[in-house]
């Protein structure tokens, strides 16, 4: 009661306050703000025929303040907006398409339904009644198909609206998938009967290629997800200057995707695997709201809101047979399980308002949010097998969750934003701003410990015990039982990451003509990082801009920036001492207990610890970095009809590391012409080139020592290597709009890109090389990865009738893509199963005839 | 008590500010202050205006401006329809060549940004375009009707002066497009995802005019399934998807910013089989490594954004 007394002392003035200023448009809450699909991405009928008058009789090529021409309007029937009741009007677009070539592929299919039949391209309705200011619309797209998309607006305007959305995104990632399991799509992966567990191995004559021929025999399938979210929004203005708003959102994802579910790997070069690609079933459902109401007064506007998402998935874990058997002899794990994507929410509210000072122009604005996100699912055992590991642990111990210190994630993190920014027009040509910026996340989960409370050991139970069975070791067990003298180093507690962000920033701008802007802006960002390998980076950011608009010609706008990021104190590369049982040992050291003899081999261990990673070695989000950037935009108007717009970019992160991220640099430059040589016709000519290029180094480890600095005996000089991208684009794009005949519309565009990444890389010596990589040359480079697409797309539209019309479209695509990845990949190959998703070029079309009605 | 009034006094200061008004609902200040001609001007009438504007009139009835304006103005200034956006148009009238006569939202006006930007903010200040001062957009002098055209229906929503919200944000920003023809990318040219679905142009609180307190916080909107919190957390992924990921698109498989297995090597050089260089022989073939070939790392490693999996501290399971 105290508190909502409270609330309502507090707030009741700011009602009071409320004056007669007007709230308008929540136009983009949440997702699915624009709906169309890749066939039309507009979502509004295609090829229309401009309006021979344009928006204006005077003027028929006016530009945006920065120089842009602006389109002609369509001409409709419905631009006669007399008449009595509900006026209606709207075009139906209604036909078939049918898809040709290497019409499954999965770029040509990407995020597009191309099947062949009968469809409803486009629906445009919109209703309004002339006696008030009542309207109601309706526009949907591709229905039936995978893509389809509809959305229904019915409200006063000016006084509330509500909006019923219904979007299908399909998203294709391989459409040639093999796999010997049963039960895809569900939690449950088996083997059949031809393939018994733990059968295939390399030393098995005949298995691997047994695998491979049943593989053959199965059907491909698709590697898919389908979202369709469905969503119901509104705002409403209670009173002049004070609006509410909700947007609600319910999403249905489902598909397959590919997923590791591997038990082993080949890292010694011993030709053994236990690699396997499973299948991840995806079925997962959300709700996600936003609501809120916002404020607009005379000298103040207040938004205060509540977003709340919350997920879950149908399918908690994913089990799966294993094929493999190293054929060591030792354990083999029989399945592999693991734990998918929890159900999570996360709420959060916001308050944000700003209010105009008194003085100079002054504007304060205030953002303030408080939000969690949490989940808490049940855990799974450590392992799903049983079994007795050859050095002795009974994974009966292990399976069950009898074992773990907790039965579920009491996972939460708490969020927040702080945020004060002030602003001052002292004259006409001065701009001043200074502004404040507290986000914080705090990691509230506790640090989960990998410990059996069966057996009291702690241990890594990685990959299903597959390496530690098939080595019978119970250091790549990473068991750590120091009372029974064993002593292995593994990260056996969660880390609890946070960290908080503390920006300040200042600014002038400065009216150097009546259209010349020159602004100038400092940032210091801080962020805090807990358990890091730094405590604290301090970034110091300068940009300076100019704007320059002219009335007849164009405008510029020229940005450059420079920052630099420092850490504060030591780079320490091992911070992580305290979630390593190396802290217990130090604690069992100190306190034996009841075997005090093993605390001399235990500080043996501990003198033997190999190094947590490379000293020298800066990871990127942390290393020091100086930044340059640059950005330039020109829009010309070279002449009353023709545009040119020429935009150029360039950042340059150069990173402080012997080790690591080095540097990365990209730059790119546009050009695009247009021109609207008359009211009927269009076209435009556009090219983009940009260029990627970045650097790293490493050291292989040798193993040997405790020395985790280069050039010691555990990261020898010898074993330094270093890897590079360098990646170049290009894109064209030309595209003609144009009236043939009277009666006949023709829509005609072409677009290249080209992206080609080359990875190369050179060693010291050949000792940096993976041991499966021996007498490779290490000094070399991949096959470029390269994808090239050319599009060509044509419409021509007929009118028949005032009302009735036709519109032919085709699409024709040739696309070649090279991935090394994938390049030739085998579904059973040297103990590694995938599901050969190997990367195919691509020469296909889409066609279609479709009938129009406008009225 | 005291602390409960004092509260409250603080509020009404807060709220009510000075009793000079800066900021007048039925007009905009900048335009009244100024020595433009129509500064002088007269309120004439929407008739007036399409009198002469006929080409205009069928294409604007159809907005939302002017069923509102015209069928349920909620206030003095949205009645006077026209003129609630173009100022007062007796001088215009009159002088119908003389420049700055009325507020002419296109590049060949004279009038400052405040003033024109400030016609639409009468009523658009406020909601979504709390933030705008100051923002990106605002800093590099745009203006409503750089992205805007009222006065017909080229876009379904938002009164874009293209036929969609992407077609007007690409119309500027090149660099942007060019990501979205990549191999991986959002969909945004197939028409599936909307720049307004992450961002703001009108300004927001965080960075890159971001919808949310964060870049994470933005991608959650659609992977809901990535926010956890995980009981394992691996660290860069919590922070920034963009450690790792392209926003727009990329030359590598899921936006990844460079290619597996080096962009996990330049974080990650422990022991053992962490920092081998691995060679164009490790793709498939004789010499092939699950470190290469197809998924990478995350063959091993497929809980790459987090697990809660109690063996999962190295996202195995």
């Amino acid at each position: 009661m105290k508190t909502l007394k409270k609330i309502v002392f507090t707030i009741s003035p700011l009602a009071m306050a409320v004056a007669s200023n007007m709230v308008h448009a929540t136009s983009a809450v949440g997702t699915d703000n624009h709906l169309g699909n890749e066939m039309n991405p507009s979502g509004l009928p295609v090829l229309c025929e401009p309006s021979p008058e344009g928006l204006t009789s005077f003027s028929k090529d006016s530009r945006t303040p920065t120089g842009l021409r602006y389109q002609q309007p369509c001409l409709k029937p419905e631009n006669d907006p007399e008449g009595d009741g509900w006026i209606v009007y709207g075009t139906v677009e209604a036909g078939v398409t049918g898809s040709g070539g290497d019409d499954k592929n999965a770029y040509f299919v990407e995020y597009a339904d191309r099947d062949d039949g009968p469809i409803i391209t486009v629906v445009s309705l919109s209703a309004r009644d002339s006696e008030s200011a009542s309207y109601a619309e309706f526009s949907a797209g591709n229905l039936g198909r995978d893509d389809e998309h509809l959305e229904a607006e019915y409200g006063v305007a000016g006084s509330y609206k509500a909006r019923f959305t219904y979007n299908k995104i399909p998203h294709v990632y391989a459409t040639n998938a093999k796999s010997p399991y049963q039960g895809i799509g569900s939690g449950n992966l088996t083997l059949p009967a031809e393939i018994p567990v733990n059968s295939v191995s390399n030393s098995v004559p005949g298995s691997t290629e047994g695998l491979d021929s049943f593989i053959d025999s199965q059907s491909e399938f698709e590697l898919s997800v389908n979202r369709e979210r469905m969503g119901l929004s509104g705002d409403y203005e209670i009173t002049e200057g004070v609006k509410a708003y909700v947007d609600y959102k319910h999403e249905q994802r489902d598909g397959l995707r590919a997923f590791g579910g591997s038990f082993n790997f080949d890292f010694l070069g011993l030709g053994i695997g236990s690699v396997n690609e499973v299948i991840e079933p995806i079925d997962y459902m959300s709700h996600d709201i936003t609501a809120g109401f916002s404020i607009n007064a005379d000298r103040y506007n207040l938004n205060a809101s509540y977003t709340g998402s919350f997920f879950s998935n149908r399918i908690d874990s994913l089990t799966y047979e294993n094929p493999w058997n190293t054929g060591f002899g030792g354990f083999t794990p029989a399945t592999g399980q693991s734990d998918l994507a929890p159900d999570n929410q996360f709420n959060q509210l916001r308050l944000e308002g700003n209010y105009q000072l008194p003085s100079w122009k002054g504007l304060a604005t205030f953002s303030l949010s408080r939000g969690r996100m949490e989940q808490d699912d049940k855990l799974l055992p450590f392992t799903s097998n049983t079994g007795v590991l050859p050095f002795g642990v009974n994974l009966d111990d292990w399976n069950t969750t009898a074992a773990l210190q907790r039965d579920s994630a009491e996972a939460r993190i708490d969020t927040g934003v702080e945020q004060l920014k002030l602003s001052f027009k002292p004259t006409d040509k001065l701009g001043m701003k200074f502004g404040y910026r507290h986000y914080e996340e705090d990691n509230k989960t506790s640090p989960f410990a990998s410990c059996n409370q069966i057996t009291d050991q702690c241990a890594f139970v990685f990959l299903d015990a597959g390496l530690a069975g098939a080595f019978g070791s119970a250091a790549l067990f990473r068991l750590f039982d120091p009372d029974n003298g064993v002593f292995t180093n593994f990260h056996y507690l969660s880390v609890p990451w946070d960290y908080e962000k503390n920006k300040y920033t200042a600014g002038f701008s400065y009216l150097v003509q009546a259209k010349t802007r020159l602004g100038f802006d400092y940032e210091l960002e801080k962020i805090q990082r807990s358990y890091r390998e730094v405590d604290e980076t301090d970034e110091n950011k300068f940009r300076f801009n100019i704007v320059h608009r002219d009335g007849g010609w164009g405008t510029i706008r020229v940005e450059a920036g420079y920052a630099e990021r420092r850490y504060d104190g030591n780079y320490n590369s091992n911070p992580y001492e305290h979630f390593y049982t190396e802290e217990l040992l130090h604690d069992f050291i100190n306190d034996p207990g009841t075997a005090p003899a093993s605390a001399a081999a235990a500080q043996a261990a501990l003198n033997a610890l190999a190094p947590h990673t490379l000293s020298e070695l800066r990871k990127s989000d942390l290393s020091e970095r100086d930044q340059m950037t640059f950005a330039a935009k020109v829009n010309l108007a070279l002449n009353e009809k023709t545009d040119l717009m020429l935009t150029a970019d360039y950042k340059d992160n150069d990173y402080d590391a012997a080790y690591g991220l080095d540097y990365d640099k990209t730059k790119g430059v546009g050009l695009e012409i247009s021109q609207a040589s008359s009211v009927k016709s269009d076209w435009y000519m556009s090219y983009y080139f940009q260029s990627i290029k970045s650097s790293m180094r490493n050291i292989d480890s040798t193993e040997i020592g405790t020395d985790g600095s280069a050039g010691g005996t555990f990261y020898p000089f010898a074993n330094e290597w270093s890897s590079g991208e360098d990646e170049t684009s290009h894109m064209i794009g030309v595209g003609l709009n144009t009236q043939l005949a009277p009666d006949y519309r023709l829509g005609l565009g072409y677009a290249y890109g080209l992206t080609k990444t080359k990875i190369s890389y050179a060693a010291a010596s050949a000792a940096a090389l993976a041991a499966s990589q021996a007498g490779a040359n290490p000094v070399g480079s991949f096959d470029d990865i390269r994808y090239e697409q050319h599009q060509i797309e044509l419409n021509l539209r007929g009118r028949v009738t005032d009302v009735i019309g036709w519109r032919m479209f085709a699409q024709y695509e040739i696309g070649r893509i090279e991935d090394f990845h994938y390049e030739g990949i085998q579904r059973a190959e040297n103990e590694k199963l995938s599901l050969g998703t190997d990367v195919d070029d691509w020469d296909a079309f889409t066609v279609g005839l479709q009938a129009q009605y406008q009225f | 008590m005291l602390k409960a009034i004092l509260r409250y006094l603080i509020c009404l200061i807060l709220f009510y500010g000075a009793s000079v008004p800066l900021y007048a609902a039925e007009e905009n200040p900048a335009l009244k202050k100024g020595d433009w001609p129509v500064s002088f001007a007269e309120f004439v009438g929407a008739d007036q205006c399409k009198g002469c504007h006929q080409a205009i009139k069928g294409h604007y009835a159809h907005t939302k401006h002017a069923i509102a304006f015209e069928k349920n103005p909620g206030n003095a200034l949205e009645r006077k329809n026209c003129e609630a956006c173009h100022g007062p148009g007796s001088r215009h009238s009159e002088h119908p060549l003389e420049k700055n006569a009325i507020v002419n939202f296109q590049q060949d006006s004279d009038l400052p940004k405040p003033v024109i930007n400030g016609q639409c903010l009468q009523c658009h200040d406020g909601g979504e375009r709390l933030h705008w001062d100051n923002s990106i957009h605002d800093s590099n002098d745009l203006m409503c009707s750089d992205c805007h055209n009222p006065m017909a229906r080229f876009s379904k929503r938002g009164l874009q002066r293209t036929s969609s919200v992407n077609d007007t944000c690409i119309s500027c920003h090149k660099t942007q497009e060019a990501e979205f023809k990549k191999r991986s990318h959002m969909p945004v040219l197939e028409g599936k995802v909307s720049c307004v679905d992450c961002h703001n142009p009108h300004g927001s609180s965080s960075e890159t005019l971001l919808k949310a307190d964060t870049v994470n916080q933005v991608c959650y909107n659609c992977h809901q399934e990535k926010r956890g919190p995980f009981v394992y957390e691996h660290a860069p992924v919590r922070e920034n998807c963009i450690n790792c990921h392209k926003p727009h698109g990329s030359n590598h498989e899921f936006l990844l910013n460079v290619a597996r297995p080096f962009l996990c090597q330049s974080c990650h050089s422990h022991s053992q089989h962490v920092n081998d260089l691995l060679t164009a022989e490790a793709g498939p073939g004789a010499k092939s490594d699950a470190r290469v070939v197809g998924r990478s790392c995350q063959n091993c490693h497929s809980q790459i954004h987090g697990s809660n999996h109690p063996a999962g501290v190295r996202m195995h399971r």
